[in-house]
């Protein structure tokens, strides 16, 4: 039977770019590793029996440039593997230590069982490239993979320069070829934040649609006919998708989300904390307690007693909570489609390490929705943008507002009294990298090399993700640190470049360490504002 | 502050959005979704529980010792320049910076005593409804938060100075920046176009690459002067009136010329332009909305000497 309306589960995959080999080993880094094996080994591994049991899927998912880097960086997947074995051994003694605690015993098992399935998985059947993994769906048809900016960038606080916006969108692009040997169809615009004029150059580098919250379609002008369950077109020709706020809320929210149910996994409570420092401490990076991945509690309440966790519980409570967003669903689309001359699509994006990571049962829940939606009611089905608007390439014409996904939605996270002060920097800094490149139309080898390493600073500073961890006031002096180095270097390249002493030796120093975009041409920038149309 | 003017106009904002509800009721179907939609707090909760979420990601993990950075961002750049940035709807952020010896120059060209009894204003123009206000500000606090409540408007600031006669002095100009709507639009015509209209449209009038130049190839490209680069001109605008096959597209190009001494080189955004034996030249660009600084530089023949002039163009369109 004809679906009545579509749903479109998106999922934004995106860390900062951190890698550091100057240390032997980095705090930071266990970002990238604890959501290897708790978010995307686990989508993985989903998707894997998606496909082996013939369920129809379709979702829709975005894997930044610095993501896909650090995925394909050999420094860091050697470390990920140190620092998967360590776990395993850790969970190893853990079985041990629990023999004679019942309540924790099985759960020490079901970690062991994790970290081994995910080792022979990244290792053995992956071969360490998690990039090719998430391809290889995409190649099957079940899994459309967008492209996203070069790191992330909050473009609206570009807006004084275009060029920064383009670049930003171009190497994304361009990085998203390198990477899955295609053209990309959909664009992540980083924390959703949109400003309407960048719609043409998302359009120049052949971007068909990307998605915006709800209020960036609902405050489009001319008036939107059908809210966020239709598409927008703007007047350069890219489709705008809208969040349902509905679905998200269901979600994201803090309070009456699902994540936050009494049987799932409580994230504070893990035995990096909890259990003796002696015997903990091997597994500690330079001994100071900090999670492993290993809780054995369940939310429980709101107080801080904490009962054992029973993961067969929280599956039954995942399997409910997917029944419970399906029926919603259903409910919405079967009232939308009455007033509409057309099947709705609600559009659901997500962080994708919500999924697994914070959420632990994250995956399960997802996998439950997949199938259920599949086999259990025929109102809705699940769907991307690119194949709704195959069905629906008529759309209305709208010029969507200035928007974000943030709190307030609009530019205040990435723009108030704690992180203000960098836009001085960072301006001054995309305004130098464009003189440098209309000034270097054609360099020897060793002033290219400065040219492009200039480039990757710029942009690594650019990355959103150090302005909002200022605002969120934990792990601040790393982000700025972060910014004040990228800044600092860019500014000593462009000394150096001025001057023209490139010091070879700081330079390969810090090509070693800011090693994103190998391939990058700084030559971007030299876009001036205006085309040059012809000499006449 | 704003003045009375803006707090008219936001009432009146406010009322026309719970009339258009009432008429939401009354009307059918498709428009009610959109009602559905209209009453949606834009401070949702759920954006609060993302940060929430997200913040979580970063506040789950401790904080390290991290070694402080071996480089010192300068205080300034030695430049003079205001740079006008979007908060949200109602509020701007703006930073500057300007040169003590042009402030210096221009309070001995105004005459000191005078100068010095006036105080530091930013002055805050709409450009949609031509008019301006004006905040008192700090110059040496470099950067301010300014409650402007013009939504959906075109602005640009003006840091100065007030004299003591009331005139105001300029001192540098900010970009210019259109400030979200607050609201569902009132405009409530519809267009409708095809995915496919929208791509010929696209390879056709406005862009350069339609087919996805590689960063490599963007120069290349940019430099020949081809029958598909002809066809590159600024973003066009588009108005069409619904449902009627009626429709305008609207571009500008610039024209830029000169001359120098034959035999010299001339370069235009750092790239060489061929003169003429006469020594003139002409260039055609693009012209689309926002500053365009057009650096033109010209080396002597025998390349001991330089001269940089550079024009700055700037458009805007309204439609």
């Amino acid at each position: 039977m004809a679906p009545k309306g579509y749903l479109a589960i998106v999922l934004h995959a995106h860390l900062p770019y951190v890698r550091h080999p100057e240390y032997p080993s980095f705090l930071e880094e266990d970002w990238l590793f604890e959501a290897i094996t708790e978010t995307y080994i686990p989508l993985l591994h989903i998707f894997e029996r998606l496909c082996h049991d013939g369920v129809p899927w379709q979702l829709t998912m975005s894997l930044t440039p610095p993501l896909l880097s650090m995925f394909m960086d050999p420094l860091l997947q050697d470390r990920y593997i140190n620092h998967l074995q360590r776990l395993m051994d850790l969970a190893e003694r853990e079985v041990e230590r629990t023999r004679y605690l019942p309540e924790y015993h099985g759960l020490a098992m079901m970690y062991r069982d994790n970290f081994h399935k995910a080792y022979d998985s990244y290792v053995h059947r992956y071969g360490r490239d998690l990039a090719g993994a998430f391809r290889h769906f995409q190649e099957e048809g079940h899994l459309e993979i967008i492209a996203s900016a070069a790191t992330h960038g909050y473009l609206p606080l570009m807006e004084s320069q275009p060029w920064a916006v383009r670049s930003q969108i171009a190497i994304g692009v361009d990085f998203y070829r390198s990477v899955f040997g295609q053209d990309p169809i959909g664009f992540w615009l980083p924390e959703c934040g949109f400003n309407p004029p960048d719609a043409r150059f998302l359009r120049e580098y052949g971007i068909r649609y990307t998605f915006l919250d709800s209020h960036g379609i609902l405050h489009a002008r001319p008036r939107p006919k059908y809210a966020v369950y239709a598409p927008l077109m703007t007047p350069e020709g890219l489709a705008v998708f809208g969040r349902d706020w509905e679905s998200s809320k269901q979600v994201w929210s803090a309070d009456e989300g699902y994540p936050g149910d009494y049987d799932y996994r409580e994230f504070y409570r893990d035995i990096g904390y909890d259990l003796e420092y002696e015997y903990i401490r091997p597994y500690l990076k330079d001994g100071i307690r900090c999670n492993t991945g290993i809780k054995y509690h369940r939310i429980t309440g709101p107080g801080n007693h904490k009962e054992p966790y029973n993961p067969r519980r929280a599956l039954d409570k995942a399997a409910e909570h997917a029944g419970n967003f399906m029926f919603n669903r259903e409910k919405q689309v079967e009232y939308l489609a009455s007033k509409m001359d057309r099947r709705p699509i609600i559009v659901a994006p997500y962080d994708a390490e919500l999924f697994g990571h914070w959420w632990f049962e994250g995956p399960a829940w997802l996998d439950f929705l997949i199938r259920k939606i599949a086999y259990d009611q025929d109102v809705i089905k699940l769907t991307t943008p690119s194949r709704y608007l195959t069905e629906y390439p008529r759309n209305q014409v709208a010029t969507p507002s200035m928007s974000s996904w943030g709190y307030k939605g609009y530019n205040e996270v990435w723009l108030e009294g704690s992180n203000d002060w960098i836009y001085a920097h960072l301006h001054k800094a995309a305004e130098r990298m464009r003189d440098l490149a209309l000034s270097f139309p054609d360099p020897d080898p060793l002033i290219r090399r400065a040219l492009n390493q200039a480039a990757r600073e710029l942009l690594l500073a650019q990355s959103s993700d150090w302005a909002f961890i200022m605002k969120t006031g934990t792990m601040v002096s790393y982000a700025k640190k972060r910014t004040t180095d990228h800044i600092g270097r860019f500014n000593q390249l462009y000394e150096q470049l001025q001057t023209g002493s490139i010091n070879e030796g700081w330079l390969a120093d810090v090509e070693s360490k800011d090693n994103i975009f190998p391939h990058i041409d700084y030559r971007i920038y030299a876009h001036p504002l205006g085309e040059l149309v012809s000499a006449l | 502050m704003p003045g009375g003017k803006v707090d008219i106009k936001m009432d009146d904002g406010r009322a026309h959005r719970e009339e258009e509800g009432e008429i939401l009721h009354r009307e059918d179907v498709e428009d009610r979704s959109i009602g559905a939609g209209a009453e949606m707090p834009v401070e949702t909760s759920d954006a609060r529980a993302i940060n929430l979420l997200e913040e979580r990601f970063y506040a789950a993990h401790r904080e390290p010792d991290v070694a402080p950075s071996p480089y010192e961002l300068p205080s300034g750049y030695n430049d003079t320049r205001l740079v006008a940035m979007v908060r949200d709807p109602l509020w701007l952020f703006a930073y500057w910076e300007v040169q003590g010896d042009l402030i210096e120059r221009i309070r001995l060209e105004e005459g000191p005593d005078h100068w010095d009894g006036g105080s530091w204003t930013m002055r805050v123009m709409d450009l949609t409804d031509q008019d301006a206000f004006d905040v008192g500000i700090d110059v040496y606090a470099r950067n301010w938060y300014l409650e402007v409540g013009r939504p959906g408007h075109l602005l640009q600031l003006c840091l100065g100075r007030t004299l003591p006669s009331g005139r105001f002095v300029p001192l540098v100009y900010s970009n210019k920046t259109q400030a979200p709507p607050a609201g569902v639009s009132d405009l409530i015509d519809e267009e409708w176009m095809v995915l496919e209209e929208a791509t010929v449209m696209a390879a056709g009038s406005f862009l350069i690459g339609a087919t996805s130049p590689g960063m490599g190839r963007i120069m290349l490209e940019r430099e020949m002067a081809s029958g598909a680069i002809i066809n590159v001109g600024s973003p066009g605008l588009q108005a069409k009136v619904a449902g009627q096959p009626f429709w305008l597209t609207v571009n500008t190009e610039l024209i830029l010329y000169g001359a120098t001494q034959p035999g010299a080189q001339v370069t235009i955004f750092g790239q060489p332009i061929k003169l003429r034996p006469d020594g003139t030249f002409t260039a055609r660009y693009a012209l689309p909305d926002g500053t365009l600084v057009i650096p033109v530089q010209a080396i002597s023949p025998q390349g001991t000497e330089s001269i940089t002039v550079t024009p700055v163009v700037s458009r805007e369109t309204y439609s």
